[in-house]
């Protein structure tokens, strides 16, 4: 199903197959998202060749890989649902927009909200979780707007260029995106998360002053 | 081998699948026995001595069996810190009875891998987790030093509730002998 707007979420389809790839040789990829940096073109390629290749009929997927699609600028980012527990209703999000002027604002937020919907009210689940790098700032303020908790801030966790960095653990409950959904009643339509939800604790900040 | 003052810490070998399927006791969730998607697994005694005599197993971490002074098996531990690009391990502590955790039997086990993972891998520092309900454990983490990172809520659904997991760390720099 897509759910649409001015961007639209997808199934991944094996024709996005080269764009993934491309996405995945920038070095911005593998600085953000979890994985073993070391690994080889050859072995990156065969990681999404696998990934996009999984059963696509099966009703109980342990992941999803899904597509944002925008009708004026094509797949423009990589969505992955991974860990899907059936029985703990609960999965991992990982988000790569690779083209990089559409990384911060009304893509990645409306977007975000996008998924939750999708993780939500058409999956069913209960909690979704991200790990996301103390360095990308863009992400995880994303999360915090969504009304999802920084639980774990693991010190010292990961090496990238050099340095160990931190990373934070995040979750959102079903019924927290339910709070945010409540608290932006009628301010949905057209527009993005972070611009309604930036409204929304400017007023709130207004109205406390 | 490895002979404490309390207990003798070996190499689990297959054979010792049915101590380890005990640490699985459905009644009893522990965060070292969720898989990755933190479900709950009963593992077959047959998948267990496949388990314990597995290379690739082995290489990402070694399981070790702990021995009272009578020779029986009290519970299992286990370093995992496979990736080059990882500076840290996760630690598994898996005691048959909780009650262990409060005797020298798990004090020398955590000297065990705390050399292992600070003297021999020189890993940045050590991760444990364990459920709310896994008092003992975090009493016993705490007690050698161990600081929370964070609780990750409602993360399990067993026995008719949700359980919440929490992370700690040690890092080498508290360590006194790293």
């Amino acid at each position: 199903m897509a759910l649409r707007s001015n961007i639209f979420i997808r199934r991944a389809e094996r024709e996005d197959l080269d764009t993934v790839v491309e996405w995945m040789e920038d070095p911005d990829f593998q600085l953000f998202l979890y994985g073993d940096v070391t690994r080889s073109q050859r072995q990156i390629r065969e990681q999404i060749v696998g990934l996009l290749g999984r059963a696509p009929g099966h009703t109980m997927p342990a992941a999803f890989q899904l597509i944002l699609d925008s009708e004026t600028d094509g797949p423009v980012g990589l969505v992955l649902l991974q860990n899907v527990s059936w029985r703990n209703r609960a999965c991992s999000l990982d988000v790569y927009v690779g083209q990089k002027n559409l990384r911060k604002g009304i893509v990645i937020g409306l977007a975000f909200y996008r998924i939750m919907e999708y993780c939500f009210d058409e999956l069913n689940l209960h909690r979704v979780s991200a790990y996301i790098y103390s360095f990308n700032s863009p992400s995880w303020r994303i999360m915090e707007r969504s009304n999802a908790k920084r639980e774990l801030t693991l010190k010292d966790h990961v090496v990238r260029n050099g340095q160990l960095h931190d990373m934070y653990g995040y979750g959102l409950l079903k019924r927290e995106f339910d709070e945010l959904r409540e608290n932006l009643k009628g301010r949905m339509e057209g527009k993005s998360l972070i611009e309604m939800i930036d409204a929304l604790h400017a007023k709130e900040e207004e109205a406390g002053a | 081998m490895i002979f404490g003052e309390h207990c003798v810490i070996r190499a689990a070998e297959p054979d010792d699948a049915p101590a380890l399927k005990r640490v699985y006791h459905p009644g009893k969730p522990r965060a070292a026995t969720l898989d990755r998607r933190r479900e709950p697994i009963l593992p077959t005694t047959d998948e267990l001595r496949e388990l314990l005599g597995n290379k690739d197993v082995k290489l990402l971490g070694e399981y070790y069996a702990v021995e009272d002074a009578t020779g029986e098996i009290r519970g299992f531990c286990c370093l995992r810190a496979g990736r080059q690009d990882v500076f840290f391990g996760e630690m598994l502590l898996m005691f048959i009875e909780d009650a262990d955790l409060g005797t020298g039997m798990a004090g020398e086990t955590f000297a065990f891998l705390k050399h292992k993972a600070f003297m021999e891998r020189r890993l940045n520092k050590i991760v444990a987790q364990c459920l709310d309900t896994e008092t003992d454990l975090r009493v016993f983490l705490v007690q050698q030093g161990f600081q929370s990172d964070g609780v990750a809520r409602e993360v399990l659904y067993t026995l008719g509730r949700w359980f919440d997991n929490e992370t700690l760390s040690l890092f080498a720099s508290q360590h006194e002998d790293a």
